[in-house]
């Protein structure tokens, strides 16, 4: 199995953590005001690039502020997990993610529930052989307080 | 009046069966206009073409059998997880698929709707 969104980045795990803590205050302050729509969007945007950010450098503190406790998450090979399950797998040493890129997003809002479509794309070593893959993914995040944090994540590897 | 779970799972096996008979008639209440439909090998389709999908059944699932399913609710969102066996016929050859989907659906209006879906081939 190979767990996604993952890569490597030893080396700026404390600056992650204040990043994300920073991006979390940054996306809220702006809730005593009527948020529009393509505000929202943007924000939901932003928290899906924290996401990758926060694996590439197997950020479990950052990743926390970003999944929900009872996330339900779908590997691409089909593997169910929790987020404990999610964060542990992450953590591989076998893992060294190289590159992981959104190709396309798409981000529908239904008040306070926001689903996000989009392209992964994930070039990756693991036991030192490289890989890459592309996988489609849907991700559902839900409003709680000032954040969001994601509910559930599917991904499924585009065969065509 | 049911829980909502027990809605929803009904809801879910309403969509088996109306896949299974290739009539859609009855989806048509529970999808949002812009679902967003995910299949097993990364292809997308709209509600439009999922519901044209359903009805030329040109994948003739022959059988859909719900292995398990369960539903977790936040709030106003319910998201149902499970995984199906699907036996069909396609190009000629017979085919069965064990795989893992993830609905996303929200409450509008007092009713369910479904506005995602996602199956994932289950490959271990």
């Amino acid at each position: 199995m190979f767990p996604h969104r993952k890569r490597e980045n030893i080396g700026a795990r404390m600056l992650k953590v204040v990043g994300v803590s920073l991006l979390f205050f940054a996306t809220a302050r702006g809730d005593a005001q009527v948020k529009t729509q393509p505000d929202e969007q943007a924000r939901i945007l932003t928290l899906e690039s924290a996401w990758n950010q926060a694996v590439q450098q197997k950020d479990a503190s950052a990743l926390k502020m970003l999944l929900a406790p009872d996330l339900i998450y779908v590997e691409y090979d089909g593997t169910l997990m929790s987020r404990a399950q999610y964060l542990a797998s992450m953590q591989s040493p076998s893992l060294q993610p190289v590159r992981i890129v959104n190709e396309s997003t798409n981000v529908r809002l239904y008040g306070a529930v926001a689903v996000v479509n989009g392209v992964c794309r994930e070039d990756s070593t693991k036991n030192g052989k490289p890989y890459t893959f592309r996988e489609r993914f849907t991700d559902t995040w839900v409003r709680r307080g000032d954040n969001w944090v994601c509910v559930a994540s599917e991904s499924t590897l585009i065969a065509h | 009046m049911p829980p909502p779970d027990r809605n929803i799972l009904a809801l879910e096996h309403a969509w088996d069966q109306a896949q299974e008979r290739g009539d859609p008639k009855g989806l048509a209440t529970v999808f949002d206009n812009a679902l967003i439909f995910v299949d097993y090998d990364g292809k997308v389709l709209t509600n439009a073409e999922y519901m044209a999908r359903v009805k030329s059944n040109n994948t003739h699932m022959a059988q859909i059998v719900a292995e398990q399913m369960n539903v977790q609710i936040f709030g106003d969102t319910a998201i149902v997880v499970g995984t199906y066996r699907v036996k069909g016929v396609e190009n000629g050859s017979p085919y069965l698929r064990r795989g893992r989907f993830v609905d996303t659906l929200v409450l509008t209006g007092g009713h369910w709707i479904c506005v995602a879906a996602a199956t994932t081939p289950i490959l271990h």
